[in-house]
């Protein structure tokens, strides 16, 4: 047995366990975020409470806790019905309880505002005006038969959109050459401007025609009642998806939950946030990600290999590798500031005044965008790829430099044809890391270029397609604001666990195709040594 | 080989040198250009003010002679548009004369007027009143060195409040003034000394407040004829007979200017928001400077030593930079700040290194390799965890979840390595003896895993009886009023959990890279000579990994201190001063990121906040410097093949 | 002591009345929004976090006027509206507070002119505890006691929740003190008007986020904290406010904000910049008219702000002529 010990055989298990730790650290995190977003999509079924002081309530079981101090049971409901109770969620002692019931009947409505409505369904007026028969076939032929109308409606928002983005061309065609000289082309301004009023005319045509086409689709209404009776009238174009919960079979389920997962993918998101889809926030990021990496990885490599094959080792090298080293501790707001300090204003600034000066004081480089925000993080993470490129360099032995070089080949062909390769895996491994810290970081972007709502995404069909000067949305922020800062937040809650799934599900995807090409690297270039 | 040939890659290198050189110094620069920039925006901090006289009086600079306000009679805005008015009268007698409006949310105005005197006995004769700047309080200095001070804020009804004997030599007093917020009397004295008085609760009684000496502000050795406090920030002017004039700074005790107006000041004003100063001789001569004073708040010991600020029983280190209103003292000691990032990087690490060096090694010296291939892959998914996610995470769900569940996480200290241990040792026949515990070698943490899920479980099962048994059922009650400890639900455990998972990952992948590199040769010298795989992993392998170790703990070193995210999200942002690991911390990283958007650019708040950010640098620059050289030393001692 | 049970018992009616009632109605003389023509361009608005979602509302619901405005909107804190006004990186500066003295003189500075101010809402701040809490109402100066370190309102310190007047098992619990961080507006009015510019105590835990607040005190039984009353979740109460103690409470709902009874209620504001005699841009122009209309004061309502009364929202467009 001493000698058990002796051998440190209980250090290996203990080291183990260790990586057990982690392991199962990693496993809760996964997990409970897991737990926490996949439910969100389920269709989950309407229960109808009756209380002691005889009212009725309806809603989604969201939970069940103890009080904190009497220790008496009590259930969470989701009630939604955002407009009449102003709050989504209530909590019921199960004293309180008299009676519950399933009602088969009950509706589940997304809308376009204030969230879910749960109730039953009424009545439902035509178009013109008249009653119809208020049950769930004639609700869903009506909501299909708008929809149908309602997309027919895109052509003329696309001419509008069309017609808008001309004018805008042309407004900055005229700003230009006012700026430049006003009088002298003073009637290529004038023709521009009624260039630009034709379209106008045009668009607020088309707009009127939008608007009343609207309205009339808007005639058509569905008047529904809550749990305890109260009406509410709504225009069937503003409900999104209906529901009925209590008669839907498991299949049923299943499909509304595949479509929800597609709208939240390729949607944009609505009610500040809270609800629809993530879009936007997934393209911002994955695209500074992109950007970023175009920036950090070359002149990451290129001064890694700088300190350790070129530059003579000495005092400076070693204060440059100190610096570097530094670099990587400090905190990454400062970055951020000094992103807005240098390359907003400093370096955006003078874009603008050489290259934009009429539309001045309205910037367009000299604002945050995802170019800055890029090379922030590039900045951020560079130190990150340097350390790992140098390390992975290190390693490397010198008898094979040696080799090369005694074989003829020049330093620069024993860079790229014998070490890089050697190296990639090592550099490898610190691009993944400087991803995924960039990724994550959210202090900095919030200072150069990280907006709430972007309207419109950094590549467009527009000319010139590539905008690096727009502000973009970013799922790491998305979970900072919307976890933080958004009034309903229980309600929203669900929706920042799904939206960090999804951050991790697009940083484990970067991270395992760079782990797994850093793995191929390996098998292929490492040599044995025994 | 073709001379041609060897010539193209000859000119290849050399073009490739040129371009890999420029491009690792353009980094270079790129790096120390940051470093300069942070210096750079936090110097002006440091500034010595300077003061340059005008040549020519600007008319409006002159009208504000005559609102000077000092004299016998003194008149001050009293709440939205209200006016108060007091006169000295003869026999020490005062006037109080009041103007009310009254207005509501939509406007509607109440108009009225009260007048009443003052009359009670005093110690001494009057030589100087003040009324306070929002007419809420009047103070009066005698010829005895008695401070007087009365309560005007109630409609109709001034109040004495207390008679303090100021100064035991009975001095006369001969000037008082408050400073901007109304709190702090500057009271200067026929003995020259200027000091600062304000209302302190006397520690261990039930009294009112009353006046205490807080600061000594430097003065002169002939009497101070006159006070004039600042509109801009907490300064003061003060005036002797021969028209000498110093502007001082009350929270520093800074001297800020030294100023001669060659004659005797008759009366004097700040204009232009504090930043000019004018005043006058009896002859009507004016004289005024433009007053460049930077920062006035900021000094070495505001930023790095104790202050008795405004309103406070005794000297504090105290952070709080900001508030709606302009007349705040900012509180700006680094302290606490730099206290919090102390506590949060090393309980941080206290966590993280232990966990991820072993499991380093255990991955890279005894972990099966067709497993290795797929674990190592696995931690480095944690490292990708964003560390907002994260935050987010240790702050919505693990820190109500740690509160409701202290006890279990209490006992799973004892528990996780209490099952350990019996797993150990129940392992070892099991190893020995059976083809599956022989087959297991390399795969050991897998048995591992579920002790380790299994004695948490356990701990959590265990916990709710004993905690009835042996804390009444809330051992947060029972740690408050026992031992009189506090239960922060954002604590450091949790940002020790939170802030180790963030930087674990790390410190493993650059750890078991560096022993995973150690040559095979060497391990296999050490196993052939008869050394257990232990003996081998420890005193082999990782004394020749040794710099990239440290280098990896390094990383992850400057990671923690710099991390923002997690720590602002996951702690209360609490800037306590208490190494309890059950209480928040605010580091200086989280900070700056929940100051700066607040900070007025360029202002003393920004600016501090980089000096915060240098401070952070200076640091990790130690930390670091320290660590090359130590592996320099590694490097040289174990020689690396 | 019989004024402060016959208090409790009327907080407690309010309370009651209150959960039933129905949601605020919006002042249905406000005029309703007309749409005009040549409205396009882009719209950037950067500023209070408070208004943040309330701006992102509005824009959703401008944008559905004009489909092609683009509205950007960031908001991190009132503090960031000025600089990004004077920088002209913004046409609209949401705040949650007046502008500083300083914040103005740098405007004109840039300008020449004095920024003009819209209120667009009414928001009143509310004292949340957890909704397991048995404390029904505080007065401000019990307030002031427990957040504050040097009491600016003259109340001795109070730490645990029998100081604060709860009973049973909760009164021997030291609170647990949530706020906000100092960019925000609401940090700066509580101290302000609560605190009475006094300091928060140290141990005051500064979220980042009004939600987190709420969050953290719905998580934790003793906990304390405040944010604006929309943020309120099933998880926590507000309590209903005195401004003295042993003074009448009121409850944070519309008609106690409107009468100014309710002691912790303010108006926020979009800044804008506009030459005095001179139309500002037409997009910022109609984006404010929009806030004022009735479709906007409704979704002031939806993000559980109080909306304005049609006398006040009048006398709001008037600045902009």
């Amino acid at each position: 047995m001493k000698n058990y010990w002796k051998r440190g055989e209980p250090m290996v298990l203990a080291a183990g366990a260790t990586l057990a730790a982690i392991l199962f650290m990693t496993i809760t995190l996964m997990a409970v975020i897991l737990g926490n977003s996949l439910g969100y999509f389920w269709v989950k079924g309407l229960v109808e409470y009756t209380l002691n002081d005889g009212s009725h309530i309806m809603g989604q079981v969201t939970g069940k806790e103890l009080h904190a101090l009497t220790n008496a049971k009590r259930v969470q409901l989701k009630v939604a019905n955002r407009d009449i109770y102003g709050q989504d969620f209530r909590w019921i002692d199960e004293s309180d309880i008299k009676g519950q019931s399933v009602p088969k009947e009950a509706y589940l409505l997304d809308r376009m505002e204030h969230g879910n409505f749960f109730g039953f369904l009424k009545e439902l007026k035509g178009a013109d005006g008249t009653l119809l028969n208020p049950d769930p076939e004639m609700l869903r032929k009506l909501s299909t038969d708008l929809r149908r109308q309602e997309s027919a409606l895109k052509d003329i928002k696309k001419k509008m959109s069309d017609l808008n983005q001309a004018s805008e061309v042309i407004r900055l065609k005229i700003a230009k050459l006012e700026y430049r000289n006003a009088e002298a082309n003073g009637a290529a301004i004038a023709s521009l401007n009624e260039k630009r009023n034709n379209i106008t005319e045009q668009f607020d045509l088309l707009k009127d025609e939008l608007n009343s086409r609207q309205q009339e689709l808007a005639k058509t209404t569905a008047t529904f009642v809550d749990a305890s009776g109260t009406a509410k009238e709504f225009a069937l174009l503003d409900i999104l998806n209906i529901h009925q919960p209590n008669k839907m079979s498991l299949l049923d389920k299943v499909w509304v939950y595949a479509g929800k997962i597609g709208e939240l993918l390729f949607d944009d998101p609505r009610e500040s946030n809270t609800e629809g889809g993530l879009f936007p926030a997934i393209f911002g990021t994955v695209m500074m990600v992109i950007l970023m990496s175009l920036f950090s990885m070359p002149f990451g490599v290129i001064a890694a290999i700088y300190l350790r094959e070129y530059a003579r080792e000495g005092r400076l090298v070693q204060l440059v590798r100190i610096a570097v080293n530094n670099l990587a501790g400090v905190p990454s707001i400062v970055y951020g500031v000094f992103g807005l300090g240098f390359f907003v204003y400093g370096i955006g600034g003078s874009l603008d005044k050489f290259f934009f000066p009429e539309r001045l004081p309205t910037p367009v480089f000299g604002t945050g965008g995802i170019l800055w925000a890029s090379l922030t993080l590039a900045l951020l993470t560079v130190p990150v790829v340097i350390v790992a490129t140098e390390e992975s360099l290190a390693s490397i032995p010198k008898g094979i430099r040696e080799g090369s070089l005694a074989l003829g080949a020049t330093k620069f062909q024993t860079l790229t044809r014998v070490l890089l390769p050697m190296a990639t895996p090592g550099i490898m491994t610190g691009l993944v890391l400087s991803m995924a810290r960039a990724v994550g970081e959210v202090a900095p972007l919030m200072l150069v270029g990280v907006v709430k709502m972007a309207p419109s995404l950094p590549i467009d069909g527009q000319f010139p397609f590539f905008h690096v000067d727009r502000k973009f949305m970013h799922l790491g922020f998305h979970i900072y604001d919307v976890g933080f800062q958004s009034p309903n937040v229980e309600a929203a809650k669900p929706m920042v666990y799904v939206t960090t799934l999804l951050l991790l599900l697009i940083v484990i995807a970067a991270s395992s195709l760079a782990i797994r090409f850093r793995n191929q690297m390996r098998r292929r270039y490492t040599t044995s040594h025994f | 080989m073709a001379p041609n040939i060897v010539d193209k890659s000859l000119r290849n290198d050399r073009i490739a040198a040129w371009l890999i050189k420029s491009g690792g110094l353009f980094v270079i620069v790129v790096v120390i250009g940051i470093l300069l920039l942070i210096g750079q925006v936090a110097l002006p901090l440091f500034y010595s003010p300077k003061a340059e006289q005008l040549e020519k009086i600007p008319s409006e600079l002159a009208e504000l002679l005559e609102s000077d306000n000092s004299a016998k009679i003194q008149s001050r805005k009293q709440g939205e548009n209200g006016k108060i008015t007091v006169q000295l009268l003869p026999g020490d007698r005062i006037s109080v004369h009041q103007q009310l409006v009254e207005q509501d949310l939509l406007g509607n105005e109440k108009a009225s007027e009260k007048k009443y005197l003052l009359e009670d006995k005093l110690p001494g004769a009057i030589t100087a009143l003040w009324l306070g700047r929002r007419g809420q309080s009047l103070y009066a200095g005698t010829d005895n060195g008695w401070l007087i001070r009365w309560d005007l804020a109630e409609e109709g009804e001034g109040r004495l409040i207390e008679k303090v004997e100021a100064f035991k030599d009975h001095r006369k007093i001969t000037a008082l003034a408050t400073l901007l917020g109304d709190y702090s009397l500057a009271v200067g004295d026929s003995t020259g000394q200027v000091t600062s008085w304000m209302p302190v609760k006397t520690p261990g009684t039930g009294e009112d407040k009353r006046l205490a000496q807080i600061h000594r502000l430097p003065g002169f050795t002939e009497p101070v004829v006159h006070l004039l406090a600042s509109p801009r920030d907490k300064s003061l002017a003060v005036f002797n007979a021969d028209g000498d004039i110093r502007i001082v700074h009350l929270t520093t005790e800074r001297l800020l200017l030294e100023l001669k107006s060659g004659m005797p000041v008759k009366s004097s004003a700040f204009g232009d928001n504090g930043r000019k100063l004018l005043v006058s001789g009896a002859d009507g001569k004016m004289v005024a400077w433009n007053l460049d004073i930077p920062h006035p708040e900021v000094s070495l010991s505001t930023l790095f030593g104790k202050v008795w600020y405004e309103g406070y029983n005794k000297p504090e280190y105290v952070w709080q930079s900001s508030a709606a209103t302009d007349d705040f003292e900012a509180k700006i000691s680094l302290v606490p700040l730099i206290f919090g990032t102390f506590k949060a990087t090393l309980f941080a690490m206290l966590f993280a290194v232990p966990v991820a060096l072993l499991a380093a090694i255990y991955t890279s010296q005894f972990m099966a390799p067709a497993l290795k291939g797929r674990i190592k892959p696995a931690v480095e998914i944690m490292a990708a965890v964003p560390s907002v996610v994260v935050g987010f995470l240790a702050g919505l769900w693990l820190a109500p979840l740690m509160d409701k569940h202290l006890m279990a996480l209490f006992l799973s200290f004892i528990f996780v390595p209490l099952m350990l241990l019996i797993a150990i040792l129940a392992w070892r026949p099991f190893a020995e003896k059976t083809k599956v515990g022989r087959g297991m070698i390399g795969y050991e943490f897998f048995g591992l895993l579920p002790i380790v899920a299994l004695s948490f479980w356990l701990a959590g099962q265990v916990a709710i009886p004993l905690e009835a048994v042996l804390f009444a059922g809330d051992l947060k009650q029972w740690l408050y009023s026992s031992l009189g400890i506090r239960y922060d639900q954002r604590n450091s455990i949790v940002i020790a959990i939170s802030l180790g998972f963030a930087v674990i990952p790390i410190i493993f992948t650059i750890a078991e890279d560096a022993l995973s590199n150690v040559p095979r040769n060497l391990s296999a010298a050490s196993l052939a000579l008869g050394a257990s795989r232990w003996q081998t992993a420890w005193r082999v392998v990782l004394p020749s990994a040794l710099p990239g170790v440290f280098s990896a703990i390094m990383i992850g070193f400057g990671r923690a201190v710099g991390e923002t995210m997690i720590v602002l999200m996951a702690t209360g942002n609490t800037p306590i001063m208490s190494w309890s690991f059950l209480n928040g911390l605010r580091s200086l990283s989280a900070n700056i990121a929940v100051e700066i958007p607040e900070a007025p650019f360029n202002g003393t708040l920004y600016r501090t906040l980089f000096l915060s950010a240098v401070l952070l640098f200076l640091l990790t620059f130690v930390i670091n410097t320290a660590a090359e050289l130590l592996r320099q030393r590694f490097r040289k001692k174990y020689g690396r093949y | 002591m019989l004024k402060k049970t016959v208090m409790a018992a009327l907080a407690t009616l309010c309370i009651a009345t209150a959960a039933n009632a129905e949601k605020v109605k919006v002042d249905s003389k406000l005029p309703t929004y007309k749409a005009t023509s040549g409205v396009s361009g882009n719209l950037n608005s950067i500023g209070s976090d408070t208004l943040n979602n309330l701006m992102t509302y509005w824009a959703e619901g401008f944008k559905k006027k004009y489909p092609n405005v683009n509205i950007q909107i960031e908001g991190k804190g009132s503090s960031t509206a000025p600089p990004a006004l004077i920088a002209g990186t913004a046409q609209l500066g949401p705040m949650s507070r007046m502008m500083k003295g300083k914040e103005i003189e740098d405007f004109e500075k840039k300008y020449g002119y004095k920024p003009t101010k819209v209120g667009v809402a009414l928001d009143s701040l509310a004292v949340f505890v957890n909704k397991d809490n048995p404390v029904k109402s505080l007065s401000l100066d019990e307030v002031d006691a427990i957040f504050s370190k040097n009491r600016k309102r003259g109340l001795a310190e109070i730490t645990t929740w029998g100081q604060a007047g709860a009973t049973g098992a909760i009164a021997s619990k030291p609170i647990s003190i949530f706020g906000r961080n100092s960019a925000s507006g609401t940090y700066g009015y509580f101290k302000e008007h609560t605190l009475k510019n006094g300091d928060y105590k140290n141990t005051v835990k500064e979220q980042p986020g009004s939600a987190s607040v709420v969050e953290g005190v719905a998580k934790d039984i003793a906990a304390i904290g405040y944010s604006g009353i929309g943020y309120a979740t099933s998880g926590v109460k507000a309590l209903a406010l005195s401004d003295k103690k042993g003074g009448e409470v009121y409850e944070a709902n519309n008609a106690n904000v409107l009468s100014g009874k309710y002691p912790l209620s303010r108006m926020l504001y979009i800044y804008v910049a506009k030459k005095p005699g001179q139309p500002m841009p037409k997009v910022a122009e109609e984006f404010l008219k929009f806030a004022l209309s009735k479709e906007g004061q409704e979704i002031v309502v939806k993000d559980g702000f109080d909306p304005l009364p049609a006398k006040v929202a009048a006398e709001q467009l008037k600045a902009l002529k």
